[in-house]
């Protein structure tokens, strides 16, 4: 019934995905810090599905002009990449602010991608099955070239962040002052945006839309209702979400049921006792 | 237009932002115009106009975050040689209370222009920001909560890192928003203190009349029809008051303070 640890985590493929689960975790968590504080959840997966979208944009590109193209080629990165700005873009401008609230773009723009992708696929020799790998997650497909492309990736973003921490803090926490004291609060707003963004788009082709997604926002409100400084926060909130990772693949192996939804599970049951542990010390 | 200096001493201030002909607004919207005036080192400026007369755009204007359209600002350099320090105190409304953040943490943000990029806050700042938070009184709150503290308490926090910069002109925007009469007097009496104490210039821009013309020394209208900074005891006639609002207002002393009634 129980397979031991060895077992479950012998073959190649498992360690891959208990590596790049790891490495998507912890960066996701530590960036979704951010994503909880500011209140843009939503745009995390707003933009999970816009890279998808752009997977899916280039393996239809492909298709039209004839070439073979299977989802592990670096050129969906592109793709990825490219909607995932788009929808930096969109998302940064303020479109008829005054009639329409700016949070909806956000929502047009989660819906028309998922959508899109949908529609992208439907005629696709493999159609349906690359969707739900989108979705859901394909950690138990990723190949080792695409873990080493996120973990470059994430050296980028985590460089900028160990750069710039204390310009993004401010800039996330008063813009109104970063901006009357000299900062250009818009660029660095920007260049945030940027590391969200590619976090997630290289994350997603590794993780799935579903565990990128929890993964930006399960550890960080963990985390928040576990410590009391912001300090704490970042590092505790990337540790959660690794440790969920280990134990949802070897659950998943267990009972042999979809990794990434067994990971996100797991972290919100480490979520709960968090939610308890607070509960408590405020009694 | 009258254009006032802050010499009530016979030494000339220096002038640190001077506007001529400003026209201020976005796009095609203009919001403020015909805006001239100068202010000087020391100086205590407070400016009075109702919500949504511009008075943020003014500020940007002043700390340099919004260009005129029209017209010329100038500003001296800053005491370091580089450009002005502003140390900016906003509406404490505009903070997100969810950020886990100490007062020192607060506080300590006031430093980072000065740490500069790639650095760290180091000592010295630290050492700053914890004599920025004495000067305010809260010394003995630097590792609590800012969430946690009253409002009177945010906002002297919010003063001591405007002060932990070491600004050159201090800016607050309406401080005393929302405030009970005992905060509001704490927060005043400490801006006042801190001009006296520090020669430091300061500029306050509010809606509340009386708040402003019980502690500033000059004062300008906006909304009016012309801008003009003025001696407060000049500005503040029950005449010039009651044509500039457009209705009878009444100007007296309580306690020493002015108070104006409509």
């Amino acid at each position: 019934m129980f397979a031991s640890i060895q077992e479950a985590f012998g073959s190649d493929f498992m360690q891959h995905a208990l590596l790049a689960g790891m490495a998507v975790g912890a960066l996701c968590a530590y960036l979704g810090v951010y994503v909880v504080l500011k209140r843009i959840v939503f745009v995390g997966v707003a933009l999970a599905e816009m890279s998808s979208a752009g997977v899916a944009l280039a393996l239809w590109t492909a298709g039209v002009l004839g070439l073979e193209m299977e989802e592990h080629n670096p050129l969906t990165m592109v793709g990825a990449v490219v909607l995932m700005l788009v929808g930096v873009l969109l998302f940064s401008v303020r479109w008829s602010a005054r009639r329409v609230p700016p949070e909806s773009t956000i929502g047009v723009g989660y819906a028309v991608a998922a959508a899109a992708g949908l529609l992208l696929m439907a005629h696709s020799a493999k159609g349906e099955a690359h969707v739900m790998q989108l979705l859901f997650g394909n950690i138990l497909y990723v190949s080792v070239r695409e873990i080493w492309e996120f973990l470059a990736a994430a050296a980028a973003v985590a460089l900028v962040h160990l750069l710039f921490a204390k310009e993004l803090l401010f800039v996330a926490f008063d813009p109104q002052t970063a901006d009357a004291v000299g900062y250009r609060t818009r660029r660095w707003e920007l260049l945030f945006y940027l590391t969200l963004g590619v976090t997630i788009a290289f994350a997603i082709r590794v993780a799935g839309v579903l565990l990128v997604f929890a993964m930006l926002v399960l550890p960080p409100v963990t985390a928040l209702l576990l410590t009391r400084h912001l300090r704490r926060a970042f590092p505790v909130s990337a540790a959660l979400g690794v440790l969920p990772v280990g134990i949802g693949l070897y659950l998943s192996y267990v009972r042999d049921v979809p990794s990434a939804a067994c990971i996100v599970i797991v972290s919100f049951a480490l979520l709960l006792a968090a939610g308890g542990l607070s509960l408590l010390r405020r009694a | 237009m009258q254009q006032a200096s802050a010499a009530d001493e016979p030494a000339a201030a220096t002038p640190l932002i001077r506007f001529e002909g400003v026209e201020l607004g976005y796009g095609r919207k203009r919001v403020l115009s015909g805006l001239s005036f100068t202010l000087y080192a020391g100086d205590y400026l407070g400016i009075v106009g109702p919500n949504g007369v511009g008075k943020t755009t003014l500020l940007k204007a002043v700390l340099g975050v919004l260009r005129p359209q029209a017209g010329r600002v100038t500003r001296a350099p800053g005491r370091g040689g580089g450009t002005l320090t502003f140390g900016y105190v906003p509406q404490l409304q505009t903070i997100d209370e969810i950020y886990p953040l100490t007062a020192l943490d607060v506080v300590l943000m006031g430093r980072y222009r000065r740490v500069g990029l790639f650095r760290r806050p180091g000592k010295t700042d630290h050492a700053r920001s914890l004599a920025a938070l004495e000067q305010v009184g809260l010394a003995d709150s630097a590792t609590l909560l800012f969430r946690d503290l009253s409002g009177g308490q945010r906002q002297r926090v919010l003063m001591a890192r405007a002060l932990a910069a070491d600004p050159d002109i201090l800016v607050l925007d309406e401080p005393t928003n929302g405030m009970d009469p005992a905060a509001e007097r704490a927060t005043m009496d400490l801006i006042d203190r801190l001009h006296r104490e520090s020669g430091l210039t300061v500029l306050v821009v509010s809606h509340l009349l009386n708040v402003v013309i019980a502690h500033v020394s000059h004062i300008a209208f906006l909304g009016a029809s012309d801008f003009a900074v003025l001696p407060v005891a000049e500005a503040t006639t029950p005449e010039h008051l009651s044509r500039l609002y457009g209705i009878p207002i009444a100007v007296g002393q309580v306690n020493g303070r002015r108070v104006a009634t409509w």
